[in-house]
């Protein structure tokens, strides 16, 4: 599903070359649901956001349900993005002025279907997420778990076969937080594979995998916590 | 697509009233500034009967004395009464008038009015079929009458208001200097922009009040009121010397439907001219010219010269307009990050991206290109109020389709000058940078 | 100063700060273009006729009455409506005259130098009969010899209508076999574009028919638009307006600041003098207003595009200075957490901004060269004046750091705290 072989990816500021990613490998399969640690700084989103095609990386090699994406241009990106991957954000990412119909639909537009099927998957997510009958609603006037399954039946109205969440909980508090990793792990059952990032030890226990990361590269659970600490003060990254 | 993309454009453009009407006046204005200059321009430049200018020719002859050219070096504008007699022989021109205007005494009923002198316009009869001249009541007097000197008049809708309210005055009769004249049609308004049938003197000027059969010139022994350029003293005194004279003061216009009639046409003027030649006329090298109406304009520089200028600099006006708008959009775009950022990764392409934003600019383009539009018409009727106390008509600059069309592409360009570059930079945000913020 | 960090700033932002350098300078360019063509139409208009335009009316009175074909009827007509008018209160001079200054036309002829072959060129003047009071009237200075005396003009004015009714006989050569001499006065600009430089006075030039015409009398200045370059060029003969048919017209110069009241005086005295007639009045300066009426408008129109372009600009930079500002707020969080004190931010930004008005000034004085040229090829008198575009420039400046002002006083109140705030 998700193949990643030495991985390198470098932030370049005017002062510092930064190593965010070195020789990351890691591998998902499909339908696993498998939780990435790791302290800050760390690569965790880095990665995620390489996994997810929102950024490019420098050497390596990265196969996403078998297509080779570094050759990929931007419209191919997208059109994986926008079919095969679905991402849940720390801070759920709805768009403001849109309601709960409008946000799920956001993914549907850009793969042009047609308006009555956009329709049954909106009405299927939502009621997927329980809350169908809170389609008119703003973002706004829902409270963040809710938001949350908003951006979550965003996901499964494209009906993904990877999704990337990012923090997921971050923002919630540990009653939502249950929903939400429930939730999760009702559509990990079904067949989709979930990348998890996150924290939280607890959260990570939902997940039948966890993958540590350390400065950049999946970490051998003997090295020494010291030395990472030691390097990560090296890499403040310049003023934007 | 384009539906959705513009269900997000328009929710955009709502989000921030004031950022939108500030985007969409600055268009506004811009276009509003140029469709009014390039309407000042279009009014002097553009056809004025579209139908007939291929058809329609105007005839010059040089026949200025030996030494000097005629002022400019071309053949005088007008012709001589001789040549005209004898060139108006020619069977070639379907239709064809030599024409010119007097200024006479019209003495309408004392009750309506005190004598007045009224310019009258000498022509013949086809003069109002070949320049497409709309009646309202009766009709042109017919050829017969041109020869006999018929006492005819046509009278246009204002001096027949002013002579008999307005009412069919066909038939009724109207005193000239000594003579009455019968009414035989009155015109419906007409009111070509440029007065391309006669450009010696203002070519805005509206065309002349009354019409009647050029053979009253000999009859009533007229003189012309416009110009009458000539190069040596008449060979007799009085008016038999004019008539026979080289002053010329005649208009003369021919209708020519083919190639070949017209180099037919050039022909006879040549060997007509070669002919004069042997009793000691035509000393000047042969340049006889047949114009087509447009040239003629061009050539008489009807275009105030400083008008290509003008347009030129209206159209710098609605450029910098829409450059200082780029700013403006830059800002709202930017501002939006996040919200792009959630759609790439959604799967919006960057073309997605683009075109939604430069969508939004050109709707805003669109709806400030259509007040700009309403506010050029509001311009012209000012600029028309204070060109009527300097031409004495409030009519000359008028909005057309074409001008519609010049609006609503400027508004267009004006939208993409000012949205190209907020939508190219919108589009290339990294979206990994925006999805993490709070 | 830190010109260095600011410069190598801008030039890593082209696209950004370009756009303010390239506002400037299309700004500049195009308003110092309409300034140019505001001050050709302007010029234009300013040019001295060399007569007291405010004093002058011009009076036309067209019969409509059989009874003025009758020449004796005419000359009592004309002589009644001038003694009616000198009687007038407030009129200074009257005159009887064809010309009307500023109309842009009048009768114009071709002469050569006294002498000269048939092959030397003809060249172009306009004429005007005058009597012994028309030059009195028009109020031009005489810089040699004199104006008609009333003798003269009653003999000259009798010659030529001898002519008129028993013409002359023809020669061979088309011409009259007997030749006249009549004195004329001139303007100074004719007798140089015939003669060459002074003196004039007694100097001979002929008309194609080889009457000759000698100068009696030289004036100056003198300018009469004409439908030919000949706007400075006139002769004048010694000749009453002798035919009354189809209308004469009238020259009043106006004691000063009475021309107004006996614009409206004049027609109803006239009437009353003769009523088979119809007068028209018209005041020079009215005729003058008319005749400029396409410079008045070019440079109307132009004003208006200057002024709302200074204002578009002046908005747009507000805006653009606001944004560059607001896109660095946590630059500016950042200097000022490392110590930087308000005014230093105030002084960045608007060095900033006076930099980049200085290199759009200086692209403009380029574009606006260029815009000139491209102008100047249609419209040869819109040149650009070195003073106009320098004061052009100098206004563009202030009204950059101005624009400027705003936005640099509000981003210097920036906390230092949002440069540790993540974004």
């Amino acid at each position: 599903m998700l193949q990643m072989k030495n991985v390198v990816k470098v932030y370049r500021t005017e002062i510092v070359e930064t190593h965010a990613l070195s020789d990351l490998s890691i591998h998902v399969r499909a339908g696993e649901f498998v939780a990435v640690m790791g302290p800050s700084g760390s690569g965790k989103t880095t990665f995620l956001n390489v996994a997810g095609l929102l950024d490019g990386f420098e050497r390596g090699e990265y196969l996403l349900d078998g297509v080779d994406v570094r050759k990929l241009g931007d419209g191919e990106k997208s059109r994986i993005r926008n079919k095969k991957i679905g991402f849940v954000f720390q801070s759920f990412n709805l768009i403001p002025d849109l309601d709960v119909f409008d946000n799920v639909d956001v993914p549907l537009r850009y793969r042009r279907l047609p308006a009555g099927e956009r329709r049954d998957r909106i009405h299927r997510a939502l009621e997927q997420v329980g809350l169908a009958s809170r389609m008119r609603h703003y973002p706004s006037q829902l409270s963040g778990g809710q938001q949350q399954r908003v951006a979550i039946a965003r996901v499964l109205a494209g009906d993904p076969v990877l999704i990337l969440a990012d923090e997921p909980t971050g923002n919630l508090d540990s009653l939502m937080t249950h929903e939400i990793l429930d939730l999760l792990e009702r559509i990990n059952e079904q067949g989709t594979a979930i990348v998890m990032v996150t924290h939280s030890a607890e959260c990570a226990a939902h997940a039948h995998r966890q993958i540590h990361l350390r400065d950049g590269r999946v970490a051998e659970l003997d090295e020494p916590p010291s030395l990472v600490r030691g390097r990560e003060a090296g890499l403040v990254p310049g003023l934007g | 697509m384009l539906a959705y993309q513009l269900r997000i454009a328009w929710k955009s453009l709502r989000r921030s009233p004031a950022h939108t009407l500030i985007v969409g006046g600055g268009i506004a204005l811009g276009v509003a500034v140029s469709t009014l200059f390039a309407t000042v321009r279009h009014s002097f430049a553009k056809d004025p009967i579209p139908d007939k200018s291929a058809v329609l020719y105007n005839v010059r002859m040089d026949t200025w004395g030996p030494v000097d050219p005629y002022p400019g070096g071309k053949p005088p504008p007008q012709v001589t009464y001789q040549d005209m007699v004898a060139l108006m022989r020619s069977d070639i021109p379907a239709r064809q008038t030599g024409t010119f205007k007097a200024s006479l005494y019209v003495f309408p009923d004392p009750r309506v009015g005190r004598p007045r002198r009224e310019l009258v316009r000498l022509c013949f009869s086809d003069f109002f079929p070949m320049f497409e001249v709309p009646f309202r009541f009766g009709g042109p007097w017919d050829r017969a009458a041109d020869r006999t000197a018929e006492r005819v008049v046509v009278l246009s809708d204002e001096m027949n208001e002013r002579l008999f309210g307005g009412e069919d005055s066909v038939g009724r009769s109207v005193r000239i200097e000594d003579r009455e004249f019968r009414v035989v049609g009155v015109l419906d308004r007409w009111r070509p922009g440029v007065k391309f049938y006669d450009l010696t003197q203002n070519p805005v000027d509206v065309p002349e009040p009354i019409y009647m059969p050029f053979a009253h010139m000999v009859a009533m022994q007229l003189e012309s009121s416009g110009n009458s350029d000539g190069w040596r003293s008449p060979p007799m005194a009085g008016f038999a010397g004019l008539l026979a004279s080289e002053q010329t003061w005649i208009l003369l216009w021919v209708e020519l439907s083919s190639a070949d009639q017209v180099g037919r046409y050039r022909a006879f003027l040549d060997a007509y001219a070669l002919e004069q030649r042997k009793a000691g006329r035509f000393q000047r090298k042969l340049d006889n010219r047949v114009t087509p109406v447009r040239d003629l304009m061009v050539e008489a520089e009807v275009m105030p010269k400083e008008a290509d200028a003008m347009v030129a600099v209206s159209l710098l006006f609605l450029l910098i307009c829409a450059l200082n708008l780029i700013g403006l959009l830059l800002g709202k775009f930017l501002a939006r990050a996040a919200e792009i950022g959630v759609r790439r990764a959604m799967g919006a392409r960057r073309l997605d991206v683009f075109m939604q934003h430069l969508l939004e600019c050109e709707l805003i383009g669109l709806a400030g290109g259509a007040i700009g539009l309403a506010l050029s018409f509001g311009a012209i009727a000012v600029v028309n109020l204070w060109a009527k106390s300097i031409i004495s008509r409030g009519d000359f600059l008028a909005m057309d389709w074409a001008m519609a069309g010049f609006a609503a592409g400027a508004a267009m360009v004006a939208g993409l000058v000012a949205g190209l570059y907020p939508a190219w930079r919108v589009c290339r945000i990294a979206p990994a940078v925006h999805l993490k913020a709070q | 100063m830190e010109l260095g960090p600011i410069l190598r700033a801008i030039r890593r932002n082209k696209a950004r700060f370009g756009l303010i350098a390239v506002e400037v300078a299309l700004t500049l360019a195009v308003v110092v273009n309409c300034i140019a063509l505001i001050a050709d139409a302007r010029a234009q208009m300013a040019r001295p006729s060399g007569f007291p335009d405010d004093d002058l009316l011009t009076v036309s009175s067209a019969p409509f009455d059989a009874a003025f074909k009758e020449p004796g009827y005419q000359q009592a007509a004309l002589r009644a409506d001038l003694d009616a008018l000198a009687a007038l209160p407030g009129v200074a001079v009257v005159t009887s005259t064809r010309l009307i200054p500023w109309s842009g036309g009048g009768s114009s002829g071709e002469y050569r130098q006294a002498g000269a072959g048939d092959a030397a060129p003809m060249l172009r003047s306009q004429i005007y009969n005058a009597d012994e009071r028309t030059l009195d009237a028009l109020g031009v200075r005489l810089v040699a010899g004199r104006t008609f005396t009333r003798e003269e003009v009653d003999r000259d004015t009798r010659r030529l209508q001898e002519i008129t009714i028993h013409p002359r006989e023809l020669g061979s050569d088309g011409r009259p076999v007997d030749k006249f001499l009549q004195d004329v006065v001139v303007t100074r600009a004719w007798a140089e574009h015939v003669f060459g430089p002074g003196p004039h006075l007694g100097r001979l030039f002929q008309d194609s028919d080889g009457d000759q015409y000698r100068v009696l009398g030289v004036f100056d200045p003198f300018y009469n638009p004409y439908g030919w370059p000949i706007h400075e060029y006139a002769v004048f003969y010694a000749r009453r307006s002798s035919s009354y048919e189809n209308g004469t017209r009238y020259l009043v110069q106006a004691e000063p600041g009475q021309a107004s009241a006996l614009a409206r005086t004049i027609e109803e005295t006239l009437t009353r003098v003769n009523r088979l007639r119809a007068v028209e009045v018209s005041r020079v300066t009215e005729i003058r207003y008319l005749y400029f009426g396409r410079q008045r408008m070019v440079a109307g129109l132009m004003g208006l595009v200057a002024v709302l372009l200074v204002v578009v600009t002046g908005l747009g930079l507000v805006g653009l200075t606001s944004f560059l500002v607001s896109e660095r707020t946590r630059q500016i969080g950042t200097r000022r957490a490392l110590g930087a004190s308000m005014v230093d931010i105030v002084r960045y930004f608007l060095v900033e901004n006076w930099l980049l008005m200085s290199i759009g000034i200086a692209m403009g004085v380029g574009l606006a060269v260029a815009l000139n040229l491209a102008l100047v090829s249609s419209i040869a008198s819109a040149r650009l004046d070195p003073i106009t575009v320098a004061a052009a420039a100098a206004a563009l400046w202030l009204l950059g750091l101005a624009s400027a002002l705003v936005p640099a006083l509000r981003a210097a109140r920036t906390s230092p705290a949002v440069a540790t705030r993540s974004v």
